[in-house]
């Protein structure tokens, strides 16, 4: 087929998406379709244009891909990082409890399913050794293919394989032997939909943002948060997007077919930060008794450090590596204005901090705005949408006013705001501007803001829908801008100047300052600019002072679970017994 | 607006079938505090009245110089005066500087709003006021009330007392003439009958807790004014007492027990008052409202218990540890008030969950207490024994205060009945209730995680010292 025959159908089809997008026709294809390619297992394919090991980075080793099994008790915490029923385990009950808190499940529920569990574990644990012991068949034949293709033949090769995606299959299905009867009762409960709306990437269509009005497909129910949920569904670009025409294609073709400009650092960041913020127009929103049920507090996040933990599994424009297709891409990205800002590409990174936190702000704010309308009817909107520390502090005879509280939160002293973390870069982001103009429009939003939460405890919802309207317009307007800069090595060494300047002299909330340290690692990293050791982010345990003080370091990794007794009472009681004074102390000495 | 209230449990003032055996009588009496009928304290200062001379046990004298140089009320006007006044009105934005070194007089230039521009300064003007209900009710000279008349018409008190003798006493216009003859009818218009434990009590609370008039609410306690935590008996244990209570306390058995009730129930009635007046003024249009008092927040986070927020998060286990289990629909920001805690628990009473009836609600508390509990009160009168253990409530830490001070007024209560009959002196739960003491002690900032740490001894020793009071 020619190329152009190729390209002419790709956009016949992607003339056919446009007319059915609004239809609404975004079908999700589940990550088995995925995980055909894109579960290679590495080398010398993983030097491509694309990796193709992205599924299994994801499977194997990102926590995403445990979204789902950590609200019903799996976790992979056998030996190998094998996966293990243990609902009855403390740190693995954690989701099961608070669903039977919230009445999603009954008491009874949950005894079956630790009953289940009993029956079914020492079955998975057996079915994943043979997944092992074929796995290591396949591989030993494709070895000895490699020294003698006539010992071993590619019939042998793919039968062998075969029954390794057999095995696989049995897995699953014991998985999911133990998992429907409670997700068919999360899908009949409002709140088991909301919880499955950010654990669970379940949806059959991707057009309805409303999550009580969308079906679920079953047969992904253990991948969790998987491909499709951050990459959009999969149904229209599956068949065009591993045909190499495809990365000629400029981003807005690929996003008529349902696929997201995860390329754009704005999109990437709003993509995480609607669950790790939240997003009421999506469903996803944990409500304050949720958390009363044992929910774990959501933490601050900057996007790169999160990112890294993930691991990454993508690589930015120029880490890609030159072989066919890239200069098809890049030509196709530049060509589009919205990424234009591709073309320097030497910082990514940094620029991703600078961008995502702004993106923070703006999904904060119009969390609070959504709450307000969502929770009309209680008069108040709900307390998650608030800044956790505003109320749970312990009382103190002596107040520190620290510098989010002074510059962001409302005039009188005492009356929640959301998130104080979330305007901590996004402040970063207008002094890199060095635009006076943008200084002033950024803090007369900003006072419309705290002029409307201070007209009443939790905001005066009309004041805080129109002042959100107003932030989240001057923000979205930064956002293009800043992406479509050059993000220069002065610009990323200013960034770290200033907030080693903010880290040293201002007082900083817990989260602002994790946050700023997060943003010091990577900009510092990236930008090969001068960082204490003390500071670097830990490659294990939280070792320097500032690490221990903070809990810098993730709990990272698909074996990791967050409500681990080692973890999560940690966090709490760092968060606790945090000190701004203390925290600034411990930046000058690291800096000095 | 009304559903706002809805996060208060249900009502629950049962009106029982107890006959009206106790008279109802002039202790709910609205206690007078019209400052134009207020004499001032020299009025009542001559050598052979309250000035000069000792207390003693029968004859009146030296309450005045006993007041004046001992009591920390006499002092109010240092408190408005102070750096820490001035930063708290800053931070709520009444004043927009503080300005150092000016005489007093010349700091009502500070308040926030240009004069001219009535609106704004009048805000700022009535928002001061407030505060001067509580701090300087009788109108004491201050940098603050020069040109700020507590109330019009009213004549600046050249006392120098900013609380003088007629805030608790009741304004002396109408009966300093014959009050101090033997046929004085202790229900006259304007005085305060102080010797009954529930009109003193109230006489407290309308600044301690608040009333119609008395406003200290989260706003403040944020800018830095300390929280209201109010029990008579322990602050009245506290004071340099200017009046002789002797006779009375022989007279009466669990007279420190009695005190301690006399104080909740009148928590528990100013808490009404108080909440009634938050909601009608949180719905006050604004602009009405402007020149005469603020317009309320609503919810009002003073309403509640403090720790029913201010906890640090906790895991599960940690939240499994200290008892705080969850409850289906267990709304954060209760009524469960600091200062009604132990009523609650003791009487089983709650507060209403109906904004719009609170009138009526303080009416059935009233007639409820007058029906079964002013009994209680009687000189003769005992109080039920297991007392300590209805009150034990520690699952936070404004429960636990709440408990230790129940529990401070049975052992006093105790300690004195044994001397009494005995002779000897003997304390009880002594060793508990100083443990107690040193644990509930007011946190340092850098003190965050004691709350984890102590909860299962302080349940353990309330456990041992409720034993003991038995």
């Amino acid at each position: 087929m020619s190329r152009l025959n190729s390209l002419g159908l790709l956009l016949a089809a992607i003339f056919a998406t446009a007319s059915t997008a609004q239809e609404g026709a975004f079908h999700y294809i589940g990550a088995v379709k995925c995980q055909e390619c894109h579960y290679a297992p590495g080398g010398p394919r993983a030097r491509d244009f694309v990796l193709l090991t992205e599924a299994r980075t994801w499977k194997n080793r990102d926590k995403h891909s445990m979204a789902v099994r950590l609200l019903v008790g799996i976790s992979r915490t056998g030996e190998d990082g094998q996966l293990v029923i243990e609902p009855e385990k403390e740190e693995n009950a954690v989701g099961l409890n608070m669903l039977v808190r919230l009445k999603v499940f009954t008491p009874d529920d949950m005894q079956e399913a630790i009953a289940r569990a009993g029956e079914m574990n020492p079955e998975l644990q057996t079915a994943q050794e043979a997944v092992r012991a074929n796995r290591k068949k396949t591989l030993q034949a494709k070895l000895d293919n490699l020294e003698d293709p006539d010992k071993v033949t590619f019939d042998q090769i793919e039968a062998l394989e075969k029954i390794e995606s057999e095995t696989e299959e049995q897995v699953k299905t014991i998985e999911l032997a133990y998992l429907t009867p409670l997700i068919d009762k999360m899908y009949a409960s409002p709140i088991g939909r909301g919880c499955l709306a950010c654990h669970a990437d379940l949806r059959e269509t991707g057009t309805s943002p409303n999550v009580e009005s969308v079906s679920f497909r079953k047969d992904s129910v253990p991948d969790g948060v998987s491909c499709e949920a951050c990459h959009g569904p999969g149904e229209k670009y599956l068949d065009p997007h591993y045909k190499s025409e495809f990365r000629s294609l400029a981003p807005s073709a690929k996003i008529a077919l349902g696929l997201n400009d995860l390329r754009h650092p704005a999109v990437r960041a709003n993509q995480c930060y609607s669950c790790h913020i939240g997003d009421v127009q999506q469903g996803k929103f944990i409500e304050h008794s949720w958390y009363m049920a044992g929910h774990p507090p959501l933490p601050s996040i900057e996007v790169e450090t999160f990112a890294h933990d993930m691991p990454r599994h993508w690589r930015y424009l120029k880490e890609k590596k030159i072989r066919d297709g890239r200069d098809d891409f890049v030509a196709a990205i530049l060509g589009d204005e919205a990424h234009a800002f591709e073309i320097d590409s030497k910082f990514p990174q940094t620029k991703e901090v600078v961008v995502g936190g702004v993106v923070a702000l703006r999904k904060s704010v119009a969390l609070l705005a959504d709450a307000h309308v969502k929770y009309k009817d209680a008069g108040i909107p709900d307390f998650a949408a608030f800044d956790c520390l505003a109320c749970h502090q312990e009382l103190r005879t002596k107040p520190v006013i620290t510098r989010d509280e002074s510059k962001f939160d409302p005039f009188i002293p005492g009356r929640p705001n959301i998130g104080r973390w979330s305007f901590a870069l996004a402040d970063l982001a207008v002094d890199l501007s060095q635009d006076a103009a943008q200084r002033k429009a950024f803090d007369a939003q900003i006072n419309a803001w705290r002029t409307a939460m201070t007209r009443q405890p939790f905001g005066e919802p009309q004041g805080t829908a129109t002042a959100a309207a107003g932030l989240q317009t001057l923000l979205k307007g930064m956002e293009t801008s800043l992406a479509s800069q050059e993000t220069s090595l002065e610009m990323a060494a200013a960034a770290y100047d200033r907030l080693k300047q903010i880290a040293t002299t201002e007082l900083l909330d817990f989260h602002s300052a994790r946050q700023t340290v997060w943003a010091m690692q990577v900009i510092a990293t990236e930008a090969a600019l001068p960082l204490p050791e003390d500071l670097k982010y830990p490659a294990g345990d939280n070792t320097s002072d500032v690490a221990r003080y903070l809990q810098i370091r993730l709990p990272a990794g698909a074996k990791k679970v967050i409500t681990d007794p080692n973890n999560l009472p940690l966090l709490l009681s760092r968060i606790g017994d945090y000190d701004p004074e203390r925290f600034r102390e411990l930046m000058r000495e690291a800096l000095k | 607006m009304t559903s706002l209230a809805t996060h208060c449990t249900s009502i629950l003032l049962i009106l029982g079938g107890v006959a009206t055996s106790v008279a109802r009588g002039d202790h709910w009496r609205k206690l007078e505090c019209e400052p134009s009928a207020a004499l001032g304290a020299w009025s009542c200062a001559a050598t052979a009245c309250h000035g000069g001379g000792e207390l003693s046990r029968r004859t009146s004298g030296g309450e005045l110089e006993r007041w004046r140089n001992a009591d920390p009320h006499a002092r109010a006007a240092s408190t408005i005066e102070s750096d820490a006044f001035a930063k708290i009105l800053l931070k709520l934005g009444i004043i927009t500087k503080i300005s150092d070194g000016k005489a007093p007089g010349q700091r009502l230039g500070d308040l926030a709003g240009n004069p001219d521009d009535l609106s704004n300064h009048a805000q700022a003007a009535a928002r001061l006021n407030e505060c001067l209900q509580c701090h300087n009710p009788m109108g004491a000279p201050t940098s603050w009330t020069r040109e700020l008349a507590p109330a019009p018409g009213v004549e600046v008190m050249s006392d120098g007392l900013a609380i003088g003798c007629e805030s608790c006493h009741g304004p002396a216009k109408h009966w300093i003439g014959d009050h101090f003859r033997r046929d004085f009818d202790r229900q006259q218009s304007g005085f305060h009958d102080l010797k009954n434990p529930l009109v003193r009590a109230r006489t407290c609370t309308q600044c301690h807790i608040g009333d119609g008039q008395r406003d200290m609410n989260h706003d403040m306690i944020a800018a830095g004014h300390p929280p209201l935590r109010f029990d008579m008996a322990s602050y009245e244990r506290a004071l340099p007492k200017h009046w002789n209570d002797s006779r009375q306390r022989a007279g009466t058995r669990d007279y420190e027990l009695k005190l301690w009730l006399a104080g909740q129930l009148a928590n528990f009635d100013s808490g009404l008052s108080l909440l009634e007046s938050r909601v009608a003024r949180s719905k006050a249009e604004e602009p009405e409202n402007r020149a005469k008092r603020a317009k309320a927040p609503w919810p009002e986070f003073a309403e509640s218990n403090c720790s029913s927020c201010h906890h640090a998060l906790r895991s599960e286990t940690e939240a499994a540890e200290t008892g705080i289990a969850y409850q289906p629909n267990d709304s954060p920001l209760s009524t469960k008030n600091w200062n009604c805690g132990a009523l609650e628990a003791l009487l089983g009473l709650e507060r209403p969950a109906d904004a719009d009836r609170l009138p009526e609600i303080q009416a059935d508390f009233r007639r409820l207490v007058d029906d079964r509990y002013l009994r209680w009160l009687e000189p003769d009168a005992s109080l039920p024994a297991d007392l300590p253990r209805q009150v034990q409530l520690a699952a936070n830490y404004d429960q636990q205060l709440q408990a230790y001070a129940c529990y401070l007024a049975v052992a006093k209560s105790r300690y004195d009945e044994r001397h009494k009959t005995s002779g000897v002196p003997s304390p009880i739960a002594l060793d508990e209730l100083q443990a107690l003491r040193t644990l509930l002690r007011p946190r340092s900032s850098s003190d965050a995680v004691t709350e984890r740490l102590r909860y299962s001894e302080v349940l353990r020793l309330f456990e041992s010292a409720a034993e003991k009071l038995q």
